[in-house]
């Protein structure tokens, strides 16, 4: 297994300054006569960085604007897979905005995206979008008064939302996008696991294996139950709470588009009620916030195939696995050398959460 | 020789203390997240001191009574990577597939004690209790 370089929290490359001076050089390209102001950098990482300006026209005009970059040009089209220090195949930044743009021009609740630039540019694969008003944060969604209204429609609103997504023409998709089917995705899970387990036994001073039976019990049953004649078209990767901009009549936008690919959209149903989203709200399954009959309602009102429950529950629970697995890898992480953080170590030891709920969920079934 | 007080415990719990109680009120931004994750580490590894040895002998037997073998292994260590070992090869090649009923059970009692070490108030371990 491969080994990249240790990083922390800070982005290697490009000072603050330098980002905003390249985002309003590049802005004043794209936008009519004017200048950015208000740059400010939201949320940084080693791999992802969004930032937040406006763009105020000599006419007076002021546009609310989103810059989303990767700091260290770390953006691939799939092949590094986990081994370049990621959970899961995702898209360059350029292949992302593509997407958004398929999807916005489709009628889809997408912020719509200016301009791109590619991994070789000064700035790094990044692209530059609307600025949609609202929460992004789903404790703040699920808690507060301001949101009681939404609440009780997002998951029909939801249902809607990806029955329009998952009708979107493939034809029109961006060539690049990943295709994965169940099997593949299933495989890669598989292949994560068993690869961390023997770097714990081979490259660490605890040198044994780590055996997590729930999983294994949750692949035989994956095996067994498996969707069959499953249509093919765009699943969004993470549809989940989090991911949305909700205002107090619902959602305004969906966000994070890339973990986008090819694949069964019953994944994007079954992701959304996966219990890690639900942040506490238990009796409200789909995303802590509503009921899976609406959702489904809501799917298969908006011209969504109708929905088999037996196949969005298999989703749920390969969503379930797969947030367990992530769950290792964090901590792998730490423990390889790819990055340097000790909170990532402690979320190793919330694979067994995910386990535990496994247990239940194939027992249901 | 044992060593002398305060023992390992003791001294974490100390330390956890002085995180949440002192340290943590004076913090802001990100180093707030960052010192509830260390207090919380802490008390992981607080219950794991007092539990582990526990689940880890009760993890044996269950391995045990289940493959009707005692394992090969000097340690306990060695014994539990040998049973598990061979549990996880019986469930992926469907040679366990007859005894699913037993094999949820132990896997479900083991997970049981490494929640309540890892976190004992997360909600679907409360509720594998039957609470």
């Amino acid at each position: 297994m491969s080994k990249g370089a240790v990083t922390d929290d800070s982005s290697p490359g490009l000072s603050d300054g330098d980002v905003a001076g390249l985002l309003s050089e590049e802005a004043s390209r794209y936008f009519s006569a004017g200048e950015a102001a208000n740059i400010e950098k939201m949320s940084g990482g080693a791999s992802r960085e969004t930032w937040s300006f406006d763009w105020v026209g000599n006419d007076g005009s002021s546009t609310g604007l989103i810059l989303r970059r990767d700091p260290g040009n770390t953006g691939s089209s799939g092949e590094e897979g986990w081994r370049g220090g990621k959970t899961t195949y995702s898209l360059d930044r350029t292949t992302e905005a593509e997407l958004q743009r398929v999807v916005s021009d489709a009628g889809g609740l997408v912020a719509k995206v200016h301009f791109a630039l590619p991994e070789d540019h000064a700035l790094g694969g990044c692209y530059v979008m609307d600025r949609i008003e609202g929460e992004v944060l789903a404790p703040r969604i699920l808690r507060e008064e301001a949101y009681a209204g939404a609440r009780l429609t997002m998951a029909r609103q939801c249902g809607e939302i990806l029955a329009g997504l998952h009708a979107v023409d493939p034809a029109t998709l961006p060539g690049n996008l990943v295709q994965m089917p169940v099997q593949p995705l299933i495989a890669y899970y598989r292949e994560l696991l068993d690869g961390i387990s023997e770097f714990y036994r081979d490259n660490t001073a605890i040198a044994r294996p780590e055996y997590h039976p729930a999983f294994e019990l949750t692949f035989r049953w994956l095996e067994q139950n498996m969707p069959k004649d499953a249509p093919s078209g765009l699943v969004h990767g993470d549809f989940r709470n989090g991911n949305f901009v909700v205002g107090p009549e619902g959602i305004r936008a969906v966000l994070d588009w890339e973990l986008g690919h090819v694949g069964d959209g019953m994944e994007d149903l079954g992701w959304l009620c996966v219990r890690a989203w639900r942040f506490g709200q238990h009796n409200n399954p789909v995303g802590g916030f509503g009921q899976r009959e609406d959702l489904f309602a809501g799917y298969e009102d908006a011209g969504g195939r109708k929905v088999d429950p037996k196949v969005v529950h298999f989703w749920e629970v390969l969503g379930t696995l797969k947030w367990g697995i992530i769950c290792m890898f964090q901590a792998y992480k730490h423990l390889s050398g790819l990055i340097n953080s000790f909170e990532h170590m402690a979320i190793g030891r919330r694979a067994c959460e995910n386990e535990i709920d496994l247990l239940k969920l194939i027992e249901e079934a | 020789m044992p060593q002398d007080r305060a023992s390992a415990e003791e001294l974490l719990g100390g330390v956890e203390a002085f995180l949440r109680k002192d340290v943590l009120p004076q913090l802001s931004g990100a180093s707030i997240y960052k010192c509830r994750v260390a207090a919380n580490i802490l008390s992981i590894v607080q219950r794991e001191l007092a539990k582990g040895e526990q689940a880890n002998s009760a993890e044996l037997e269950g391995l045990q009574a289940l493959l009707g073998r005692q394992g090969e292994g000097s340690s306990e260590a060695a014994l539990l990577d040998d049973l598990n070992g061979e549990l996880c090869a019986g469930i992926r090649s469907g040679k366990l597939d007859e005894q699913r009923d037993v094999v949820m059970s132990h896997v479900r009692s083991t997970l049981q004690d490494k929640l309540a070490i890892a976190n004992p108030k997360y909600a679907g371990y409360r509720e594998s209790l039957g609470e």
